[in-house]
């Protein structure tokens, strides 16, 4: 396992040898190896970096940041937050600490950015007559209107998630993640149904918001270069087994990711980065 | 501030646009402002038109009342008048049948309206229905059953009908929703397809229990089956009111929930929505609601969708808009059928669950479309 040294630093999340199978779960049919998706998975994210967890498909990428974000539950072994043991958190602990970011939602009711953006502000609620009835007060207004703000969301506040694009739906998620006010975003593959300009917009957003808020961001991406040129580290997974957690450039190597993709990929650098860069092979006529 | 091309705004190119630390304040209380005001408003403009529609179904009918008389009659229950011995017929046709029943219609369809949007929301699926999802028809057995083996008259055995009539709507509910979850997942075919063969059987248990147990009552029990709004007598009018009273203010409590979990449960759990209960609440006050009204005007179908699919358009999706709004409305909705049915083809009266159907039958199917093109994307 190729594991870099760590800082000391205050920890995100710590895994301590987190088990999960599909037993306990409604798609144990389809898991490929026996239900058994992790075993003694261990492993930490230091609080404010941006972290890639990168992988084949059904290596585990999604299922890792559901039991991060707590709507999964480990079999065995502890999740740490911050120090504290996941398994006492209330939901409502969980959203004030983490926001999930979903790949894309599909809903068929109309409602508007505005709305869904102060949806981020349910765990704020409070035991008071407001709440009872499922109404904000001045301060969900406020951090509404910052996070829309922030995701250049106010022109399009009112319309609704049927009217606008791929990418401001995806902005209109990351706002809501934002008006949460949580320590940890996590995001699932949050780039899959965008265009490249929009799949930029969000990478460096996203970057930037890590920087200035402080916010530690996981973010599961097929993308292996808009991981390696955003992510502060790499979280390689293969069959639920981890391979390495580690600097791009230390997780990017040929023979990493060929053993764990299967197919032979081409290494070099960004002309501007120097970050590591993938490319497939040039022999399309096949060998 | 966003211009008309916050599209084009790349995120390099104007941090000046974004976040400016005085834009988000005033965006602030006015976001705020409006959304207080929106809802006095909608709520008040809604609440005016029920008030009028009620003045306009008990104006008509057979004996159309006229809206003086009708003030009268109404000032005669604040101040009794002495001197006025005889008690005109006018009189006692709108207190005694036309408002009880006018007042029976606002509430059924207020009670369905408002279950029709708490399971479109729980089950992401606007064609939700209690009528299309088989609840009505298992409200309906219990409540023919508590009725054929002997709940007598006396209040106390009235009272009790909804009570067997929701419990045979959480039955059905829970066996649609077993036989429909597939994966986790709720496919819209097999949800709709398992509520309309939950239907079918159910239907055909009803007339088959009906014609063992007492054939004389089958034709009015297959009428009752097609939805029939009675002229209850207070007690009736009474019971139902506080069914319903209590079971749309607890749906309307749960606004707030609906809304996360209209987005997708895994969303709404780490948003710190407790799910699990949330649907159990919702499922219960439900089939509590429909219990209620099947056990007063049999199966009426379509008010659940059609209302707030219509509302959807004009306010939003936001529920602490559309639930409230759609009491208003289903009520409306339903109080205009039923006038409807009982003048349309005066002296006889056509079951007012015919009308709903031939209106909402067309808007089901034009959703259905829509719906199945936007998920399928």
């Amino acid at each position: 396992m190729i594991v870099s040294p760590s800082r000391p630093a205050e920890q995100a999340f710590y895994l301590d040898r987190v088990c999960f199978d599909y037993r306990h779960g409604p798609r144990a049919a389809e898991s490929p190896h026996g239900g058994t998706l992790f075993r003694k998975l261990t492993f930490s994210v230091v609080a404010g970096e941006m972290l890639g967890v990168i992988g084949p498909n059904g290596s585990g990428k999604s299922t890792l940041i559901k039991l991060l974000a707590g709507i999964v539950r480990p079999c065995a072994g502890a999740i740490h937050v911050f120090g504290r043991d996941a398994g006492s958190l209330t939901r409502n602990d969980f959203g004030k600490l983490i926001a999930y970011v979903p790949q894309e939602f599909l809903t068929t009711f109309p409602f508007t950015v505005k709305d869904i953006v102060l949806m981020g502000r349910y765990p704020h609620r409070k035991a008071d007559w407001l709440s009872f009835w499922g109404w904000e007060r001045e301060a969900d207004f406020q951090a509404t209107a910052q996070a829309m703000a922030d995701l250049n969301l106010l022109g399009i506040a009112d319309k609704s998630v049927h009217e606008i694009s791929a990418g401001e739906r995806q902005r209109t998620l990351i706002a809501r993640a934002l008006a949460q006010e949580a320590k940890v975003v996590l995001l699932d593959e949050p780039t899959a149904f965008l265009d490249l300009k929009y799949q930029v917009d969000i990478g460096r957003r996203l970057y930037r918001l890590s920087r200035e808020r402080g916010l530690t961001m996981i973010v599961v991406s097929h993308d292996l270069n808009l991981a390696g040129q955003y992510c502060d580290r790499l979280l390689l997974l293969n069959h639920g087994t981890l391979i390495g957690l580690a600097e791009p450039p230390a997780i990017m190597r040929p023979e990493v990711l060929e053993s764990v993709y299967q197919c032979r990929v081409l290494v070099d650098h960004h002309p501007e980065t120097g970050r590591p860069r993938v490319s497939l092979p040039g022999d399309i006529a096949g060998t | 501030m966003t211009g008309p091309h916050h599209l084009e705004t790349a995120p390099s190119s104007s941090p000046a646009g974004e976040a400016s630390p005085s834009d988000p304040l005033v965006t602030v209380l006015a976001v705020h402002h409006r959304l207080s005001r929106r809802w006095m408003a909608v709520m008040g403009i809604l609440a005016t038109v029920t008030v009028l529609l009620i003045l306009l179904c008990l104006r008509v009918g057979s004996q159309p009342v006229d809206l003086i008389d009708m003030v009268h009659t109404f000032s005669h229950i604040i101040v009794p008048d002495r001197s006025q011995t005889d008690v005109e017929i006018g009189e006692t046709i709108l207190l005694y049948v036309r408002l009880p029943r006018v007042l029976l219609a606002l509430l059924i369809g207020a009670s369905l309206a408002v279950v029709g949007v708490a399971l479109q929301a729980l089950l992401r699926n606007p064609l939700a229905d209690p009528y299309v999802l088989g609840i009505s028809s298992g409200s309906a057995l219990g409540a023919s059953l508590a009725l054929s083996i002997g709940v007598g008259h006396s209040l106390v055995q009235q009272a009790t009908v909804p009570f067997w009539a929701f419990v045979g709507g959480i039955a059905a509910m829970a066996v649609v929703y077993r036989i429909a979850l597939s994966g986790g997942r709720l496919p819209v075919h097999t949800l709709l397809l398992t509520g309309i063969i939950i239907n079918a059987v159910l239907s055909a248990v009803i007339l088959f229990v009906t014609s063992i147990l007492d054939p004389t009552k089958l034709f009015r029990m297959m009428s009752w089956l097609m939805g029939n709004v009675p002229s209850p007598d207070f007690a009736t009018l009474g019971i139902l009111a506080a069914y319903a009273g209590v079971g749309i203010l607890l749906l309307l409590r749960q606004a707030g929930n609906l809304n996360l979990l209209a987005l997708g449960e895994e969303s709404a759990m780490t948003l710190g929505v407790d799910v699990e209960r949330v649907k159990k609440t919702v499922f219960v006050l439900a089939a509590l609601l429909t219990g209620a009204a099947v056990s007063v005007s049999g199966m009426i179908g379509f008010v659940g969708m059609v209302v707030p699919h219509m509302l959807r358009m004009t306010i939003g999706a936001d529920h602490r808009f559309l639930l409230p709004a759609s009491a208003l409305i289903g009520g409306c909705f339903l109080m205009i059928s039923d006038t409807m049915a009982r003048t349309l083809f005066a002296p006889s009266e056509i079951p007012v669950g015919i009308v709903t159907a031939l209106i909402g039958g067309p808007i089901f199917i034009g959703l259905l479309m829509t719906h199945t093109a936007r998920m399928n994307v």
